[in-house]
């Protein structure tokens, strides 16, 4: 049972005070012919999930307050590096990671 | 015939017995027999006292066995104890104090524990390797039924208790810095050192009494004999305001970040108030893993006989219990371990006929001190046979040869003992530390597993990580409470209380791991000689296993079953590794453990459930009316956590009667129906309409004040997730209203999309599920029932949405038409709701609830998510395109639509169905059959998604998603009832134009 | 007029023991305050009503005997106040708030009841997996109570007490068990004297 800090309202408790969105910083498929996406693309972003082994950058909402932030957690261990809001610059991986 | 009772004289002054009183005998009872034991006894020291040698009879092969170790580890001694109203199966009798009035039996045995009829099951062993479910029973095929229910009566072990008992369980959250697993040396001085450091320490220990094993060793501790010094440790501990102790209380389980659960289980008398057993939900910043280590047998032909044993268990009843396992006894032992039992069985007065040493050299100081003491000690040597009268169950000789044989026949010779004490040297008990997903490497010296690498915040001291001599396992322990602290306080200066004391307990000479003996077995002793105790697995086992091509550690596990016991292998993975080496030829280093899981013990289904069984299962929901309304139907359908009110059936009708009146009063005249449990969203800001036509397909951002549409929620495939009504209260005020089944994934999915994709936007989501309460009202009078109440007029003016005040209170009121007939939805602030329920159904409108509900928008043909969509479907095969917006530059879902797989013509579409046969209703999910001649599988072309009679149409009516459905309106399809083709007529969605 | 049902009949006493007693107060009065910190007209509105600027620091609250403000969120607060009060402060308020601000009078939406004395703790602890020692006097905090989503508010220092704000349709549930948890929790005696176990 994970034990997750919010970084909006400083917060830590149990991963059921939480729920997770999947990956961070996806990017929604959008192209300059607001009518046209290709499916590839679409297809990509609907389907191919990232999956890392390693270091991975998640969205959660912590339930709380209400906000989504981003956690950077080892899929492996579950060694949790960092947490930050939406929006805010991503930080660097630990060291060592690849 | 019964040997004669263990129990050794009462001998003051000695070290035995030092937990029994022998002034307070107490009556109990095995297996119907009534026996006496004394107070501080457990089941298994009664036992052996009373000379049973026979505890149960194995799990499999039905071998009769005897007690093996002294407490967790325990394979064979399993019993079924009922006491003060309870009757608990499988528990280990090493684990079991006795209490007066006890009743004890043995398991998987009949009729009794001497004769037990499936004996003849060890004379079939032949007949049952590994897998042989795979294997025989298998012909002929029609006699499976039966085989089947032999196998399964001859399954398991004790009988589960035939009442639920009224027990009660509970669950404790707990916040501390340090969690300390285990009472014994180690966990005392790691629970010290990090106390002295004012962190908050709970140390759990899994028996009743702290000290672990040291009670079974002899040496000082700052002049002090070993328990005298714990005494007082223990005694500081418990005075300290920011130490915990509990007893009877295991770490079962560890997990990530600190957190691990504790079973405590609680004595004294229970009841409905008083907890049984509770459960500790821990989490500590620093944990600290003292948890010790389990003797290993060794492996030779027969080494399960009854009246065979673990030496130090040996030793440790006599010193606890004043049991001895014999009269005459030989020690075979790998190790030191084994002189120091022979010592003691020597003192109590047991002849040790011999010491086997299976070491060639062995030199260290317990060797000397057995020596001098005046044991006969053989080295170099190794049991190979154990011999017992015929026609019994007990041993009475072993036979010891030379172990290693270089030319010539190996020496044997038998000697007559009635118990053999083995120690193979010790297993570290660190199981907890893989639940965390670490393997524990493989210490060939040690011939065990031992923790290797340890994520950070978790420390293994003492035994269980493979330090064994008391002065190595108190530092251990010291340091690691240190340690812990050190972390906790980063940046702080190192702690000053350095804890050290002046240890002089014998050092042993580490034990040779051994895998099976003799060196030189042949195929029929190897499939005599037990690696795993309570599954019945066998070096002969593991060889088939091996043959058939299982070679990794958890293939030969599940094929043999080698492991999966309730004892979790704790005497079984250190010996299975290093035969299954010599097996396989793989080099031991890579033969890692199967994976430990938690609970380190078993536990019960009650203490893991605590609260939450019973009424306390599952919360419920509950609508502002439902007190007002609960007398009036207990027919309920769930819907998340709420419980919805099917219908309101009157006096002497059935739910469809209900249901069909209901529909019938809602055309005819008015009827209410409690929809609070609706989610509500308001939706503010200067963004408001923005954002709406971002997540939702349709065209909402233009509509004006007192303006509502319908509208759909898509996924980003294009696939319709929900429905809803969008209001518009006032400019950049709105209010969205969602099925209730979806309100929380649907406020969790706009709160996503708002922060998440479009931060920017100036907009806020407020949830007012709870605030307003709704109903509807619906039906010709509807209208006229609203302008009776003061207030009600204005509200209908004109718009489809109002807010305002109705029998003052604030009110909105939205207009639609859901049920086919003119409908209000109309929501006051949820503390009025009663009150307006009240007035409504005086004013003549008749209750109606989900299930009519239902009814009644299939009628009109409208969908009901979650029937008519289950995430595959768009709203163009709903028949719905013009809810999907042609001109919106940007929302959820629009390109999804696009795609070809979406567009395609022979995607399933909307239709309804009127079934020839008036009164079949075939139920939703019945699949439309092409090709009905043919013999399954048939070719399928869509399948029905709500069905129903219509009192409107006086007929069954249904809808269906049909391959093409909209071209093959007029024409017939097919599909099967009860068993039987039916045909219905495909029509367009809706039903109440075809009213008579 | 259409009469107010109290969703928990309170107040009313529920449990009454040697160190503690559990009741329900009376539905409080709900707005929910949307907007920035950084939005002057918001902060005036909220001082010229509590006396005090909005709450900033996570979970603190600001107020006096008659109401309380909460901090709920990055851009939410939540107030209490009588339920009579309620929609004429809401009201007044949106038009003090200026334009950026989103108020919602959402009373009714909770319910709430009260732990008060000694043994509050171990009973919150049996239900709550919150770690209460870090709750600072007049800090709340969102957690559960026997998985049912809950807001706590500690009430001001001197006194144990404890404000269990809970979603109205959970409300019978959280009484109920919370009910049968002060009448049936035995003490733990966390970290307090006992005899040492034996040897």
């Amino acid at each position: 049972m994970l034990l997750l800090t919010c970084p909006v309202c400083t917060i830590s408790a149990d991963e059921h005070a939480f729920t997770c969105g999947g990956d961070a910083h996806v990017t929604r498929p959008q192209s300059l012919d607001p009518s046209y996406v290709s499916p590839e693309r679409l297809g990509e972003y609907l389907n191919l999930v990232p999956s890392a082994r390693g270091w991975c950058r998640e969205q959660w909402l912590c339930h709380g307050c209400n906000s989504w932030f981003v956690l950077l957690r080892h899929s492996e261990t579950n060694e949790i590096a960092s947490a930050y809001r939406i929006g805010d610059a991503p930080p660097a991986l630990p060291e060592g990671a690849a | 015939m019964k040997a004669p009772p263990h129990r050794i004289k009462d001998q003051p002054g000695t070290r035995f017995g030092r937990l029994i009183d022998r002034s307070q005998p107490l009556d109990f009872r095995f297996d119907g027999r009534r026996l006496t034991g004394v107070a501080g006894d457990t089941v298994a020291s009664a036992l052996l006292a009373n000379g049973l040698k026979i505890a149960g009879r194995s799990f499999k092969l039905h071998r009769p066995r005897g007690t093996l170790g002294i407490g967790a580890e325990e394979p064979n001694a399993l019993v079924t104890v009922e006491e003060a109203g309870h009757r608990t199966p499988n528990l280990r009798a090493t684990m079991v104090s006795v209490t007066p009035g006890m009743v004890v039996e043995s398991q998987n045995r009949w009729p009794s524990l001497r004769r037990d009829i499936a004996g003849f099951t060890n004379l079939m062993k032949p007949l049952l390797p590994p897998g042989f479910y795979y294997k025989t029973f298998k012909w002929p095929a029609k006699l499976w039924p039966f085989y089947e229910r032999l196998i399964r009566k001859a399954g398991g072990l004790g009988r589960a208790p035939a009442t639920a008992p009224d027990d009660r369980y509970e669950h404790v959250h707990l916040h501390v810095d340090v969690l300390v697993a285990g009472g014994g040396l180690a966990g005392i001085c790691a629970a010290e050192a990090a106390a002295a450091e004012g962190l908050t320490v709970l140390l759990a220990e899994e028996t009743s009494r702290l000290g672990g094993i040291a009670d079974g060793y002899d040496g000082s501790i700052d002049g002090l004999f070993l328990l005298d010094w714990i005494r007082a440790r223990v005694a500081a501990l418990a005075a300290l305001p920011n130490v915990h102790i509990l007893t009877q209380a295991p770490v079962v389980a560890l997990h990530e970040h600190g957190y691990s659960w504790l079973v405590e289980k609680l004595s004294g008398p229970s009841g409905p108030d008083v907890p049984r057993e509770r459960l500790w939900k821990v989490r500590a910043r620093e944990t600290v893993v003292a948890t010790g280590a389990h003797e290993k047998p060794l492996v030779f032909p027969d080494n399960d006989r009854p009246g065979i044993m673990l030496a130090t268990a040996a030793r440790l009843n006599l010193r606890r219990y004043a049991v001895a396992p014999g009269q005459h006894a030989v020690v075979v032992t790998s190790g030191d371990e084994g002189y120091r039992t022979a010592l003691d069985l020597n003192a109590a007065g047991v002849d040790v006929e011999l010491v086997v040493d299976l070491r060639l050299r062995p030199d260290s100081p317990m060797v000397d001190i057995g020596k001098a003491m005046g044991l006969r000690v053989s080295h170099g040597s190794a049991p190979v046979a154990v011999g017992s009268i015929w026609g019994g169950a007990s041993i009475d000789s072993v036979t010891v040869a030379n172990r290693l044989v270089i030319e010539g026949p190996a020496l044997k010779r038998e000697i007559f003992c009635d118990t053999v004490l083995m120690s193979g040297g010790w297993s570290p008990a660190a199981q907890l530390i893989g639940n965390l997903g670490t393997r524990l490497p493989f210490d060939a010296a040690l011939g065990a597993y031992r923790p290797g690498d340890l994520p950070a915040g978790v420390h293994v001291v003492g035994a269980a990580n493979g330090a064994f001599n008391a002065a190595d396992v108190a530092a251990q322990g010291w340091q690691a409470g240190e340690a812990a602290a050190l972390r906790l306080k980063a940046g702080k200066k190192s702690p000053l209380n350095r804890i050290a004391a002046d240890i002089d307990v014998t050092r042993d000479d580490p034990a040779e791991p051994v895998g099976m003996l003799p060196d030189t077995a042949r195929r029929s002793e190897e499939a005599r000689a037990f690696v795993d105790f309570h599954n019945d697995v066998t070096v002969g086992d593991l060889r088939i296993a091996v043959r058939e091509g299982y070679r990794d550690a958890e293939h030969v596990k599940r094929y043999t079953a080698l492991g999966l016991g309730p004892d979790q292998g704790k005497t079984t993975h250190a010996n299975a590794a290093v035969v299954l080496a010599k097996l396989t030829g793989i080099d031991i280093e890579r033969q890692p453990h199967v994976t430990f899981r938690p609970p380190w013990t078993p536990i019960s289904f009650g203490v893991i459930a605590g609260p939450r069984q019973g009424r306390g299962f599952r919360p419920i929901r509950r609508s502002p009316i439902e007190t007002l309304i609960a007398g009036e139907t207990s027919l309920r359908d769930s819907s998340e956590l709420w419980q919805r009110p099917s219908c309101y059936p009157q006096v002497g009708e059935g739910e469809e009667e209900a249901v069909r009146r209901e529909a019938r009063m809602v055309r005819s005249n008015v009827g209410v129906m409690d929809v609070s449990t609706l989610g509500k969203f308001l939706m503010a800001g200067s963004d408001a309409a923005r954002f709406l036509d971002l997540i939702l397909s349709t065209d909402v951002g233009d509509m004006l004040p007192g303006a509502a549409r319908y509208a759909l929620l898509l996924d980003d495939g294009g696939f319709v997730i929900d429905d809803g009504v969008v209001a518009c209260l006032a400019p950049n005020r709105y209010l969205l209203t969602t099925t209730t089944a979806r309100a929380e994934k649907t406020r969790a999915h706009l709160e996503r999309w708002r922060q998440t994709e479009w931060p920017g936007l100036d907009v806020h989501v407020i949830d007012e599920t709870e605030r307003w309460g709704q109903f509807l009202l619906s039906g010709p009078q509807a209208r006229e029932v609203l302008e009776t109440i003061e207030g009600g007029a204005e509200l209908l003016a004109g718009r489809s949405v109002a807010e305002g005040l109705l029998a003052n209170s604030p009110a909105r009121v939205l207009r639609t038409r859901y049920t086919g007939e003119r409908s209000f939805e109309i929501a006051v602030p949820t503390g009025r709701t009663p009150a307006l329920w009240s007035l409504l159904r005086e004013k003549g409108a008749t209750p109606f609830g989900l299930q009519t509900l239902e009814r009644l928008r299939l009628e009109a043909g409208h969908i009901a998510i979650g029937h008519e969509t289950d995430g595959t479907v768009t709203p163009f095969d709903l028949g719905l395109g013009h809810l999907v917006s042609a001109q919106k530059a940007d929302f959820i879902g629009k390109h999804g639509l696009m795609r070809a797989d979406l567009t395609r013509a022979k995607r399933k579409q909307l239709v309804g169905l009127i079934p020839e046969d008036a009164t079949v209703v075939p139920a939703p999910g019945t699949q439309i059959v092409e090709t009905p001649a043919a013999s399954p599988p048939r070719r399928t072309s869509g399948h029905i998604t709500s069905s129903g009679f219509s009192p409107a149409a006086g007929r069954a009516v249904a809808l269906a998603l049909i391959a093409n459905g909209r071209s093959r309106i007029g024409k017939t399809v097919t599909f099967f009832h009860a068993g039987e083709a039916r045909q219905a007529q495909v029509t367009e969605p809706g039903f109440l134009k075809a009213r008579p | 007029m259409l009469q107010w049902t109290e969703t928990l009949d309170g107040p009313r006493s529920l449990v009454t023991g040697q160190t503690i007693a559990l009741v329900t107060i009376e539905d409080p009065g709900f707005i929910e305050i949307r907007g920035q910190r950084s939005d002057r007209s918001l902060s005036k509105a909220i001082r010229a009503l509590t006396g005090s600027p909005p709450p900033s620091e996570p979970w603190s609250s600001t107020g006096n005997d008659h109401l309380r403000l909460i901090w709920r969120g990055p851009d939410r607060w939540w107030l209490l106040l009588p339920r009579i009060e309620a929609t004429k402060v809401a009201a007044d308020f949106t038009m003090t708030c200026g334009k950026k601000a989103v108020i919602a009078e959402l009373t009714g939406a909770v319910a709430a009841l009260r732990l008060v004395g000694a043994s509050a703790p171990e009973v919150l602890a049996r239900l709550c997996p919150l770690d209460l020692t870090a709750v600072a006097p007049l800090q709340a905090r969102a957690t559960t109570l026997n998985d049912i989503p809950v807001t706590l508010l500690r009430e001001a220092a001197g006194v144990v007490s404890w404000l269990v704000l809970v979603p109205r349709s959970f409300a019978f549930d959280v009484a109920q068990d919370l009910a049968w948890a002060v009448k049936t929790t035995a003490p733990l005696d966390l970290f307090g004297k006992r005899e040492p176990p034996p040897v």
